[in-house]
Formats: C-alpha cells, sequence, structure tokens
C-alpha cells in the first residue's frame, strides 16, 4: 500500500519534471531577442561571418526541435550545455551558485524554524495576552513587508552605519574558500578545522540569511499558532488533562506531534516564496547564488542558462514536495489512499 | 504540488477556537463577542487603505510639486520645502510617492481580478466537470507551482522589455493556479453538499445552479482570498520594478523608486519613503483579509484552508 | 516555563552569542592592503582571460596587468605609444610596414623566454580566432624577420598601427605552452583552438602579473610572475572583484577595497570631504550620442531633415552635461577631446529654443517619436535612464513628443545593430586610441548603418572620411578629421552629448590612482 502510494508519487514527480523542459523551452523558443548579437561585441556583431560562426559553434542555427531533441540527449547525459555568459557548461555554474543559496536557503529555514515555530508555541500559549498580540502583529509584519527593502534597511543599519557585518559576498575579498565537502563555506570551514574562515563565513551569512527568513518566520509563527490553537481544542487533549497528564507532558508529546504534521506541509509552501526572495536577496547582498545567476541569464537572454537554471529550480521543488508528500503520507494514513 | 492539506496558510483561522464551539481549555479564551469588534487591527487596516485611496483620487490636489519636474537640486535631505527630500534627478520624493498610490493601487486590483478570472474560472470547471478534465487542469496548475515563477516572469519581462503591461502579464501567468486550486476544492465541497442536490431534484439546470447556488456561496472565502492576494500583488509587482523589469522611469512606482535610491542609499529618503508606502499597503491589506476571514461561516472557512486529493 | 526549559533555553542563548561574536570577530576589521593585497572593485564585463578573444573592459585591464604588447602607453596618456616589447619600432613612408625590434630579456610566467615565434602566433591568432578583437588586425599581416624582429604590414595605409598593437587583445602568449594546450593560430582556429580553457585557469603571459583564479562572476585573482623583465610587481596578490556601484561605494569606504572604478557623480560628490579616500577625476573617451534614424523605412518622422535639426537645436546641451556630472566634458565632435583631430568646446552646437520650434513647425504635425535605449548598464556610473529623461523633457519644450522604450541591453542591441531604432541613445568606446576609429559615424559605416544612415546617403561626408583615412601627415589629417565631424554635425544624423568623467576613487594607502583612457587601469603603475 505505502509503495503503491510512492511510487503514484514519484511517478507524478517525473511527468511533472518533463512538463517543466517541454514548457520552459518552449517559452524560451517565443523570447524575443536574439542571444548571439547579445553576446558579440560591437564589431563582431557587424561582421556576419562572425555572427556565422557564433552561431554554428552554438547550434543556434538550427531549426527549433532539433534543438530541442538535442537537448534532451544531452540532458539525459548530464549536459545541460554551455552557458553563453560564462563559457563554462551550465552544469558548472549551477555548481558553483548551487551550494552558495543551499547555504542561504538552509541558515533562513533553520531560522525561520526555530523562531517561527518556536515564537508560534509561545504565542498560541499566551493566546490573547498581549505577548501573543505582538507575535502575530510581528508575523503579519514579517509577511507584509518587501524583501528588497528590508535589504536595504538592514544593510544600512547594519553595515554602513554600525559597521557590524560587512554587506556583500561570502568571504573577504581575496580570501581563500576553505576545501570544498558541501559547498557551505560556514560547514566546510568547521570540517576542515579553519576556525577564522568559520568566523568571516558566518559573519557574511546572517544578514542575507535573517532577512530572507523574514516572511518564513511571519508563516511559520501564524501556522504552528493556529495548529496548536486547533489541536489544544480536541477532546484527546482535554481528556489528557481529565487523566491529570502535566501540561508540559502534553504539548511536548501529543500537541506538538499532531501539529507538527501540518507545519511540515506548510514548510514546502514557504520554500516556494524562498526563491523569489533569494533573487532579491542575492542581488542586493552580492551573494554569488543561483537567484543572482537566474536574475543575469534571465536579463542577457542566455537561453541554455535559463533553461538549466529553470530546470534546477523545478527540480528542487519537486523533490521537496515529494519528500513532504511522503513524510505527510507516512504520518497520515488517510492520505494514502486516496 | 499536490500539498494535501493546505491551500494557502495563510487562510488558516487565526484562531479556531474563537468558532462557534464549545468551551476551550485554559490556554484560549473564549469570549461571546464578535470577533471584528475584538479586532481594532481591523479597523487600522481599512483606514490605511481608506487614505491611501484618497490619496490616490486626490493626488493632483495633494501632492505639492509635479513628480515628473526634475526642478529642484538633487539629493536634498527632508526638509519643510521637500518633507521626502529629493532625488537623483531633483524630483520631490513625496509627490512621487503620492502619484506611486495611482499606479501599486489600481494595478494590484487588476491583478488580482484578473488572477481570479482565469483561476477561478479554470478551478471551477475543473471542479465542476471533475473526471479527466479535473486531473489534466490539476496537472497544469501543479506543474506552474513547480515552476519557478519569478524567473519565468523575469525572462517575460526581460525580452518583451519592462513596461507595467508585461508586468502585469507575468505576473497573472504565475498566480492564476492559487485561485485555480482554491476554487476547486470549494466547489468540490459544494458540488457534493445537499443543497444543491435539492436543487437538481427541483429541476434547474446546472447552469443555473451553478450561478445561484455555486458563486454565492464561493463569493465569500474568494473575497477573502483576494484580498490576501492583494497584497502578494503589490509586493510582486514593486519586485519586478525593483529589479527593472517592471514601471519604466520617469514613472514613479514604488518599487523602482526603492531601487533608484538603492544606488545612492546613504541618502536614504529616497528607498526608505516609497518602501514604507509599500509596507503599510500591504500589511494593511493582510489586515484586512484576516478580518473579513475572521468574518466567514466557519464551514466555507474550514474548506478554504483544505484541499480535498 | 519550567526549569529545564528555562535552561535549555539559557544554553541556545550562550550557544547564539557565541556565534555571533565569532562572526562579528570575522567581520570587524576591513581589510587593509598591507603591501601584501589590492582590491579593486569594478562591474564585471569579464568574459574570458583568453586575451585574443577579450575585447571587453574588466578584460583590458586584466590583460594589461598580465600580458605584454609590442608598444604601451604612459599611465595616463593616450596620445603617445612608448616602447614595450619592442624597444624600437619604425614605419615606412606610406604607413604601409612597420617593423618591431624586440627586447631580449622578456621571460613569461613560467620561465620560457619571449621570441619572434611568440609575437607571430599571438597575433596571428587574434585573426584567426574570429572573436570580438579580431577587427583590430583586419588587413594587417604579421611576419617574423629574425628572433628579435617583426614586421607588420597593412593593404592600405594605416597610420593607426603603433596605437593599435597596444591592445591587450593584442598581447603576446607563449606559443610553445598555448600550442600544447590546444592552442593554434592556423586559419580555422575559431573552431579548432580549444586553448581559452586552459588560459582561464593559468595565463601565459610576460607581464608582472600571472593568473591565480579566474571567475567571471565573483572576483578574479592575480600574483606576480617572478621571471618579469621589469620593475618588480608592488602586489603580493591582486584582486578584481565585481560588485555593483552600490557595494563599491560601501567597499570603498568601509576599506574592503582599495580601489572603485565605478563610482557614479552623485557618490563621489557625497564622498568629498572624507579624508579616508582620494579621487581622481579625468574625462573618459566614451562618447554618449544621440541619434535619429536617417532611414525613412525606419520612420518617415526622423529621417526629414527638418526633425533633424529640430533635435540638434532643441537639445539643451548644458543640462545634460550637468547629469554626467563633475569632470564630464561636452563633446563637441564625435571624436573624444583627447584625441588627434578632436573638435574645440567653441565649435559645439549651442541651444537654439527658437530655431527648434521653426523646425518642428515645419514638419506639419507634431512629432512623436520613439527613444530606445539600454535599462540595465551603468557606463562610468551613469544611467541611461536619467540621460534618457532628461532629453525628452528638453524636446518637450520644442514640441517634439519622446516616448522612452527601455530594455535590456541585449534585446536593445538587437534592434540598434539592425539599425530599426527611430531615435537611440548610445555610447562609443573607441578601439584603438586614433581618430581613424570615429570614420564609423560616416554614411555607410559600422555606427551609421544603425542609425539607418546607408552608403552614398552624403557623398560629401564619405569623400572626406576616404581622404583622411589615406593621410598621413598628422596635421593634415588632423584638420580633415576636424572638417569630418562638422559636416557630421551638419546633417545632424548624429547628436554628440557629452563625455563622462572617469572617475578612481581609491583609499588614501594606496594614494591617487590615475586614469588610464586606454586600459582604464593600469595595475601595475598603482604604486
Amino acid at each position: 500500500m505505502l509503495w503503491r502510494f510512492l511510487l503514484k508519487r514519484i511517478g507524478a514527480a517525473l511527468l511533472l519534471g518533463i512538463g517543466v523542459i517541454i514548457v520552459t523551452f518552449a517559452l524560451t523558443s517565443v523570447l524575443p531577442g536574439d542571444p548571439a548579437t547579445a553576446q558579440l561585441g560591437d564589431r563582431a556583431s557587424a561582421d556576419p561571418e562572425i555572427v556565422a560562426a557564433y552561431k554554428k559553434a552554438h547550434g543556434l542555427d538550427q531549426p527549433l526541435y532539433v534543438q530541442f531533441g538535442l537537448y534532451v540527449v544531452n540532458l539525459l547525459r548530464g549536459d545541460l550545455g554551455q552557458s553563453l555568459q560564462s563559457h563554462r557548461s551550465v552544469a558548472t555554474d549551477l555548481a558553483q551558485f548551487g551550494p552558495a543559496s543551499a547555504e542561504l536557503a538552509i541558515a533562513a529555514t533553520l531560522l525561520a524554524i526555530v523562531f517561527g515555530i518556536g515564537c508560534g508555541i509561545v504565542a498560541a500559549l499566551r493566546a490573547n495576552r498581549p505577548v501573543d498580540q505582538a507575535l502575530r502583529l510581528f508575523s503579519l509584519g514579517g509577511v507584509s513587508i518587501p524583501i528588497f527593502w528590508l535589504s536595504l534597511v538592514a544593510m544600512f543599519l547594519f553595515s554602513t552605519q554600525l559597521r557590524i557585518f560587512p554587506s556583500s559576498g561570502r568571504l573577504n575579498p581575496g580570501d581563500t574558500p576553505p576545501p570544498t565537502v558541501t559547498g557551505l563555506y560556514t560547514v566546510d570551514a568547521v570540517l576542515a578545522g579553519q576556525w577564522t574562515t568559520f568566523g568571516v563565513a558566518l559573519s557574511h551569512l546572517i544578514l542575507p540569511a535573517v532577512v530572507l527568513s523574514a516572511p518564513m518566520i511571519g508563516l511559520l509563527l501564524r501556522f504552528t499558532r493556529s495548529s496548536i490553537l486547533e489541536v489544544l481544542g480536541n477532546d484527546y487533549v482535554r481528556s489528557a488533562y481529565a487523566k491529570g497528564l502535566s501540561p508540559r507532558t502534553i504539548i511536548g508529546k501529543h500537541v506538538l506531534r499532531a501539529a507538527l504534521v501540518p507545519i511540515i506541509t506548510v514548510l514546502g509552501t514557504a520554500f516556494a516564496s524562498l526563491l523569489a526572495g533569494t533573487v532579491l536577496v542575492e542581488q542586493i547582498f552580492a551573494w554569488p547564488g543561483i537567484g543572482q545567476y537566474a536574475f543575469r541569464s534571465a536579463t542577457n537572454l542566455d537561453l541554455p542558462a535559463i533553461v538549466g537554471v529553470t530546470l534546477f529550480v523545478a527540480a528542487v521543488f519537486i523533490v521537496v514536495n515529494l519528500i513532504v508528500d511522503v513524510l505527510y503520507g507516512f504520518v497520515d494514513p488517510r492520505i494514502r489512499t486516496s | 504540488m499536490s500539498s494535501p492539506i493546505v491551500a494557502d496558510p495563510m487562510l488558516v483561522p487565526d484562531d479556531p477556537s474563537a468558532t462557534p464551539r464549545r468551551q476551550r481549555n485554559r490556554w484560549s479564551i473564549r469570549v461571546r463577542v464578535p470577533r471584528a469588534w475584538r479586532r481594532p487591527l481591523a479597523y487600522v487596516g481599512v483606514a490605511i487603505i481608506g487614505i491611501w485611496a484618497l490619496v490616490a483620487i486626490f493626488a493632483p490636489i495633494i501632492a505639492p510639486f509635479d513628480p515628473l519636474a526634475q526642478s529642484s537640486p538633487r539629493f536634498l535631505a527632508p526638509s519643510g520645502a521637500h518633507l521626502f527630500g529629493t532625488d537623483a534627478v531633483g524630483r520631490d520624493v513625496l509627490s512621487r510617492v503620492i502619484y506611486g498610490a495611482r499606479i501599486s493601487l489600481p494595478i494590484a486590483v487588476v491583478l488580482v481580478a484578473l488572477s481570479l478570472l482565469v483561476g477561478g474560472t479554470i478551478g471551477a470547471i475543473a471542479g465542476y466537470v471533475g473526471g479527466v478534465v479535473d486531473s489534466v487542469l490539476m496537472r497544469i496548475v501543479d506543474l506552474f507551482f513547480a515552476f519557478p515563477s519569478i524567473i519565468l516572469a523575469m525572462a517575460v519581462s526581460a525580452a518583451l522589455g519592462p513596461s507595467l503591461l508585461n508586468a502585469v502579464f507575468a505576473i497573472v501567468a504565475v498566480s492564476w493556479p492559487s485561485y485555480a486550486r482554491v476554487m476547486r476544492s470549494l466547489v468540490l465541497t459544494l458540488r457534493g453538499s445537499n443543497f444543491l442536490a435539492a436543487s437538481r431534484l427541483l429541476g434547474i439546470s446546472s447552469g443555473r445552479a451553478l450561478w445561484r447556488e455555486i458563486v454565492p456561496n464561493v463569493a465569500g472565502p474568494m473575497l477573502v482570498l483576494s484580498t490576501l492576494e492583494l497584497g502578494s500583488a503589490v509586493l510582486l509587482l514593486s519586485g519586478l520594478s525593483f529589479l527593472g523589469l517592471g514601471a519604466i522611469p520617469p514613472t514613479p512606482e514604488w518599487g523602482a523608486m526603492v531601487s533608484d535610491g538603492a544606488r545612492v542609499f546613504y541618502y536614504w529618503w529616497i528607498a526608505v519613503f516609497p518602501g514604507l508606502a509599500i509596507f503599510s499597503v500591504v500589511i494593511a491589506f493582510n489586515f484586512l483579509g484576516d478580518v473579513l476571514r475572521d468574518g466567514l461561516d466557519p464551514r466555507s472557512s474550514q474548506s478554504l484552508a483544505t484541499t480535498d486529493r | 516555563m519550567r526549569n529545564r526549559a528555562r535552561g535549555t533555553a539559557l544554553l541556545a542563548g550562550a550557544v547564539g552569542a557565541a556565534l555571533l561574536l565569532s562572526a562579528c570577530s570575522g567581520a570587524a576589521a576591513p581589510e587593509k592592503s598591507s603591501g601584501g593585497t589590492l582590491v579593486i572593485d569594478k562591474s564585471f564585463d569579464l568574459k574570458t582571460a583568453d586575451p585574443a578573444r577579450n575585447f571587453e573592459t574588466a578584460g583590458n585591464i586584466l590583460g594589461r596587468a598580465v600580458y605584454d604588447t609590442l608598444l604601451t602607453f604612459k599611465n595616463g596618456d593616450s596620445a603617445t605609444p612608448i616602447a614595450m616589447l619592442a624597444t624600437k619600432w619604425e614605419g615606412n613612408a606610406d604607413a604601409t610596414k612597420y617593423t618591431f625590434t624586440l627586447r631580449k630579456d622578456a621571460k613569461f610566467s613560467n620561465g620560457d623566454a619571449l621570441t619572434a615565434d611568440d609575437v607571430v602566433f599571438s597575433l596571428n591568432r587574434v585573426t584567426n580566432i574570429k572573436g570580438n578583437g579580431s577587427f583590430l588586425m583586419d588587413g594587417l599581416t604579421v611576419k617574423k624577420v629574425d628572433d628579435t624582429t617583426v614586421e607588420i604590414e597593412s593593404e592600405k595605409s594605416n597610420t593607426a598601427i603603433p596605437a593599435i598593437v597596444t591592445s591587450p587583445t593584442l598581447g603576446i602568449l607563449d606559443s610553445t605552452l598555448v600550442k600544447k594546450n590546444g592552442g593554434t593560430d592556423a586559419v580555422g582556429a575559431d573552431e579548432s583552438d580549444t586553448a581559452e580553457k586552459f588560459l582561464n585557469k593559468t595565463s601565459a603571459g610576460s607581464g608582472p602579473y600571472a593568473l591565480k583564479t579566474f571567475n567571471t562572476t565573483t572576483e578574479t585573482v592575480i600574483v606576480p610572475n617572478k621571471y618579469y623583465w621589469g620593475d618588480k610587481p608592488k602586489y603580493d596578490k591582486v584582486v578584481l572583484r565585481n560588485a555593483t556601484a552600490a557595494t563599491q561605494n560601501q567597499d570603498i569606504t568601509s576599506g574592503t577595497a582599495q580601489v572603485a572604478l565605478d563610482l557614479g557623480s552623485d557618490q563621489i560628490a557625497s564622498l568629498k570631504g572624507n579624508s579616508s579616500v582620494e579621487i581622481t577625476t579625468a574625462p573618459s573617451p566614451t562618447l554618449f550620442f544621440l541619434f535619429s534614424n536617417a532611414n525613412p523605412a525606419v520612420s518617415t518622422i526622423t529621417s526629414d531633415p527638418k526633425f533633424r535639426e529640430a533635435v540638434t537645436y532643441g537639445l539643451d546641451y548644458k543640462s545634460l552635461l550637468d547629469l554626467a556630472g563633475d569632470g564630464a566634458v561636452r563633446a563637441a565632435g564625435v571624436i573624444p577631446n583627447s584625441f588627434l583631430g578632436a573638435l574645440k568646446e567653441s565649435d559645439a552646437v549651442v541651444r537654439d529654443v527658437s530655431k527648434a520650434k521653426a523646425a518642428v513647425a515645419a514638419l506639419g504635425s507634431a512629432p512623436t517619436v520613439k527613444l530606445e535605449y539600454p535599462s540595465d548598464i551603468t557606463v562610468s556610473g551613469l544611467d541611461f535612464g536619467p540621460i534618457a529623461e532628461r532629453i525628452q523633457a528638453n524636446l518637450k519644450e520644442v514640441g517634439i513628443t519622446v516616448t522612452l522604450v527601455p530594455s535590456p541591453v541585449s534585446t536593445a542591441l538587437d534592434s540598434y545593430r539592425a539599425g530599426t531604432e527611430e531615435m537611440g541613445l548610445w555610447l562609443w568606446n573607441p578601439d584603438f586610441p586614433d581618430p581613424s576609429d570615429y570614420l564609423v559615424f560616416g554614411p555607410g559605416a559600422t555606427v551609421g548603418l544603425r542609425a539607418g544612415w546607408a552608403a552614398g546617403a552624403d557623398s560629401a561626408v564619405e569623400d572626406l572620411a576616404a581622404k583622411a583615412s589615406t593621410t598621413v601627415d598628422n596635421d593634415a589629417r588632423g584638420a580633415l578629421y576636424e572638417d569630418f565631424q562638422k559636416d557630421l554635425t551638419k546633417a545632424g544624423v548624429f547628436n554628440p552629448l557629452f563625455q563622462p568623467s572617469a572617475s578612481i576613487v581609491s583609499s588614501s594607502t594606496v594614494g591617487k590612482v590615475i586614469y588610464s583612457p586606454v586600459y582604464g587601469l593600469d595595475i601595475p603603475a598603482i604604486k
């Protein structure tokens, strides 16, 4: 039963992946603007020979379905094409920028979980009292604040005026990154025992991660609070009280576990808002990640890169949601049978 | 994707214990007072939006300067003559913020209306017709959810050229799925309800049943969703403009103004005031949406929050 | 809450505080150049570390430090080439052959000695690789005479050859090393040469620095070449860092970077009183210009000479110059003021609103036109947006309605190069420091075609252009170029606006850094 459920979900995910590939390719093909002339210099693009040579080298002179077919074949081999901008393979680009965004996303998510869920619990336990009112206001603020504006304000306050945190990049200029294990500088620095590097990497990470986590904290706080309140009202909780169990046990064991399930679900949804925030935050904090890469590729009409990034991000979404679905299916048997 | 339970976390009632049920435990206060009255924030939200609406309508009268006139010295700090200072080409920031309301508010409404139209129709069809049509349409919705919409929006805007029209098009293209999902779940719930069956038994055609029974019942929840989505619409629009892919100069759009101010952010007033404007509008829409949602019939608000799969 | 919960909270707080402290200590002390590391902030258009394929500003800065050329310019100069790899050079009477004598002590960063073979290989490679900068070698052939002498021949008279060879694109590479790693200079190199990957990791030059790490998006690092033939380079490490103007401002004031190249005039104005920075301002040779399409198929309005007259006299050049900031100069003609043949400011067009209005009246109906420009690039700290907006405001005063059409540069470039823009706001950077480069503004020439000015549209101008390009005597050709520009002004297809200022902001630890109109930044010259 469980396996059928899993297979169904994985099958749906794969179908989705194929759909994304087709749609992305179709969309990029209708975008106006000739990427060839965008990449060549002023003089070079005036020379038809050079333009033709360039198009031939990048396969831009083939009809669209041929390009698509070639793309799928290469994709199956793990080749995502070459970025017109960086002259490297898109896969290499993604391998370079992916971990940077991952570090940011993971840090932001951790912050969101700790503060969002933590404060949500406090808000639920102190429902309708001043603490709760303040927290709900705070959560509403987090969801409503324009993230690009928050980044600028944070940067102005903490970097420019107070000089506590640096304002750009992952490390100080010219610093050597720690030996690559995960690609996350903080983790790699700890693994290599380079504590100064760890400090530097962390100092660069804090500001963008905090800013990025703001909407998620708001969302999680609100949702945790209402989930817990919902559960608190349930009969079995009342009977637990009647049985004389201490409130800590009740909250710790029953309430939290029951409330955790919808919280997992909302994390999946919150993840979606993460990418949009990442594009803006990375741009402002000069964080060399997928968001910046996506923005550069989109504005420079670097088609292989656009398609590559879209696929990569879609794949991450699909996998995350798949995990959420499966986790949920594990915990709530009712879902499996639907 | 197939998020089994929650369509939109913002739709979950803030305080489920306050729905008319039995007395709760000591962690929540249950008082028999209409919820709206206990939320002064509701009034704040309505007031803010009301003020902005008035500002937008009466902009030519209120604004001290022409928002496009490059007439004053550049980079003046906030002072008597220029309450919000001047920007990089000598325009009064206060006037531009005021006129910005004429762009952000109406366009947000347009965005939500269009997304509602497209998404709502698709969701209603999927929910009502069911079967293969439903599966296909929901697969498409799933596709859109998996798609990194911001990249699509950027690419579309980048290729077609920045303009408010293209930004609207790009945003609607990525926003309609939320409405489709919610509408579908609402219609599904209603479809199985008794009063609809009763209407059919009485001989009313499905078209009229759709109109007379379903629409009034979905109007409430969809209104709540729309109000909440207004905030996101403003954020999306200003975000795209911030990246340079939405409003074109010299249009005084708030997101574009923040972007201008980012370059010279020690002249902080150029970015701070438009940002505050965005913040105030979005939070007001969220306040309002909260109140509307809490005022809903609990049964429909419950189905608003759950999606049957 | 209970004791244990409180204890947990305290522990979490302590851990958090410890993390925060370590983070702050990492951030607190800004990086100072201890004679060890120099950090330069630039907004990157970096594509490649292979000089033959490079024709971008950031690449030029890098190339200047890593690869030597036959000749160079003294830092800050753009009029007189001086010796570099070639200690002596001579041109024949009609400028069709130049002979260069090479120095004997030049060594590449791997110890190999530099010979004439390397020069021939490098220059031929540029021709055959068909890259962005290959046009520099158009019509030129290079020949080895002996191990220390090379000859460059040109089909037509080309007095610009000494200026052309100073370009970093014509940097000399170690032919043995490059050939070993997939490089070739034979015909067909555009397909068969695969050395770029290698060159993006290891440089093969004889300049004072060598490549350590290369990245087109974050930062590129160079370190000293221990076999360098000239003065020992000062810094142990030079970091060329990609940063937006906003970030650059932040970096230079906090000491994270010691040189910032792209600060805008507004940002610089705010740094005026700051004692920790030095500001150098000089006019850059970049030309900002406006054009009205002369092709009636593209626009019946802009191709009307009366319209062009209206624009020429309707623009408020002074207010546009204001926008360009301190240190910018009015462009009287298309040739920049530091080059031979430049017009004087007194030759510039003066605004005449009544004349412009009269020209508009002669058009018949009120003209409405579209002005296209790139919305997302910043040049010398200037965005095109404010300039376009001011042009729109200026022309409104004389009765012309301008609709702005900003596009991201890649999309805008398309229509610009296809010649379909009704009006365009663009710029031109000199390909090499010689007035002959500016013949591209003539009818039927590169930029002329983009403005819809086809060959045969104005034979007087075309004849003048032909004459100027074959005249060898500097004084004579200087005068011819001045006449050429005066004719261009009369035709009115192009309206040269201004040359923005190029400012370099450096921290006081490094001192004043001179702007190089040829290379952008002369890294080895920073003391």
